[in-house]
């Protein structure tokens, strides 16, 4: 990457900003980085101001680019946040899914779905708050995306039942969804309290809370007491 | 039953709220429903957020007073619980707009009212008490009550979204047995499904 000389009266240019004027790099490239650069900066400006308050403003200040190249992208800031809430959300049900099938074990899926989902929360609280406190104040469109990646949680749910538990045995599928709600709402809590970093301290409530029902308390709180006595993931 | 010009300044702004959203709706339409000047209104209740926030408390007490009465007597804990429930959900099924407005609109109306419906969410638990302690040298239920009471309340979510309310009813056999998993066996728990709820012979 070419740079260009600064002179003193120059605005210091920050690294991941591209260098102004002509520097000859691929179009396509200058587009790339400057729509990733503002998916990010929308998740940490909707994390310093809340999604109400935010502007446009605020997204290309952190992104580093100008409002005319903000709108090149984006129509708003509505569509750039669903953009990016579809991003990460996409992140972290490839995770997820990854999770769920590399074992065919419901006790194995749980635990290890529910580990990918808490550590990567963990460790990116920004995307965190935007994908689980954020997203509800951002209106109808972004509540449609949130409820449909909740309904994905629950399909997983039941495809592992199903998988591993004969139809007579299985909980009716209202199990699942109180499931996905209810822990909705307990990492909601603690997002909102600023606890994120502690969420994978939750997962052996959280994967007991979710075997309860399909595999009985005996099973659920065996594998409790296997995962308490390990060390807690970082 | 509304006795008072305050209590139909809530009902009236349940109605708006539930019915332009929280965003859109104003208190000049709220006031507009009660045939009061909107001063009047301030005066009564305060503004749109103090509306919602009123009418929030008035309809959540309403629900809980009636699961409290059902859940009162000498049958045992499982079988009371179910019956709170069933009342509780008898309360909702006759105010589809208070759920509407009351689940809906919450993010939207911010901190204050989310703290509401937590300290709602929390007495709904008071009703879980008597599983929880016999629970309380178990391993692995510490956040059972929690689990429970926000399903339940993803559940009317869903149903407010739906705009399906009135029939949630419905649900109350399958809310029995998700509410009653963490602390009963499922012997038992059928049991409640299938008793009917009320005093054992």
């Amino acid at each position: 990457m070419s740079t260009v000389p600064q002179s003193s009266t120059q605005r210091q240019r920050q690294p991941h900003q591209l260098p102004p004027g002509r520097h000859g790099l691929p179009r396509e490239f200058v587009l790339g980085n400057q729509r990733e650069r503002i998916l990010a900066a929308v998740a940490e400006a909707v994390a310093d101001v809340g999604y109400a308050a935010m502007t446009v403003e605020d997204i290309i200040r952190v992104a580093g680019v100008s409002r005319r190249t903000f709108y090149e992208h984006f129509k708003s800031k509505e569509e750039a946040f669903l953009v990016s809430y579809e991003d990460v959300s996409a992140q972290l049900m490839d995770a997820v899914v990854s999770a769920f099938n590399r074992t065919d074990s419901l006790i194995t899926r749980v635990e290890d779905c529910m580990r990918a989902f808490l550590t990567l929360l963990a460790a990116e609280p920004a995307y965190a708050n935007m994908c689980i406190v954020e997203v509800l104040v951002a209106g109808p469109n972004a509540i449609e995306r949130r409820n449909a990646v909740m309904r994905r949680f629950t399909e997983l749910i039941e495809q592992g039942v199903a998988e591993e538990l004969p139809k007579p045995a299985r909980p009716p599928a209202l199990t699942s969804e109180t499931l996905v709600g209810g822990i909705h709402e307990v990492i909601y809590s603690r997002v909102l309290r600023g606890e994120t970093a502690q969420l994978p301290t939750l997962l052996p409530d959280l994967t007991f809370s979710v075997l309860l029902p399909y595999m009985g308390r005996d099973v659920a709180t065996a594998h409790y007491r296997k995962l308490r006595r390990r060390k807690t993931p970082s | 039953m509304i006795r008072t010009e305050r209590d139909r300044v809530l009902a009236a702004a349940v109605r708006v709220i539930a019915h332009r959203g929280y965003a859109a709706a104003t208190l000049e339409e709220i006031a507009a429903e009660t045939f009061l000047p909107v001063s009047e209104v301030l005066a009564l209740v305060g503004d749109k957020e103090e509306c919602f926030l009123a009418a929030f408390t008035a309809s959540t007490q309403r629900a809980y007073l009636n699961a409290l009465e059902r859940y009162e007597g000498d049958d045992p804990w499982p079988v009371r619980l179910r019956d709170a429930l069933a009342a509780f959900l008898e309360t909702l099924a006759a105010e589809p707009d208070f759920v509407r407005a009351c689940t809906l609109e919450v993010p939207i109306v911010g901190e204050r009212a989310y703290a509401r419906l937590s300290a709602a969410m929390e007495a709904f638990t008071a009703f879980l008490e008597p599983g929880c302690d016999a629970r309380a040298d178990a391993d692995g239920g510490a956040l059972g009550a929690e689990i429970v009471a926000g399903g339940v309340f993803h559940v009317l979510l869903r149903y407010a979204r739906e705009d399906r309310v009135e029939d949630v009813q419905e649900a109350l056999p399958e809310l029995t047995r998700v509410v009653l998993a963490p602390f009963c066996e499922p012997a038992e728990i059928e049991a409640v499904v299938s008793f009917g709820g009320h005093a054992a012979a």
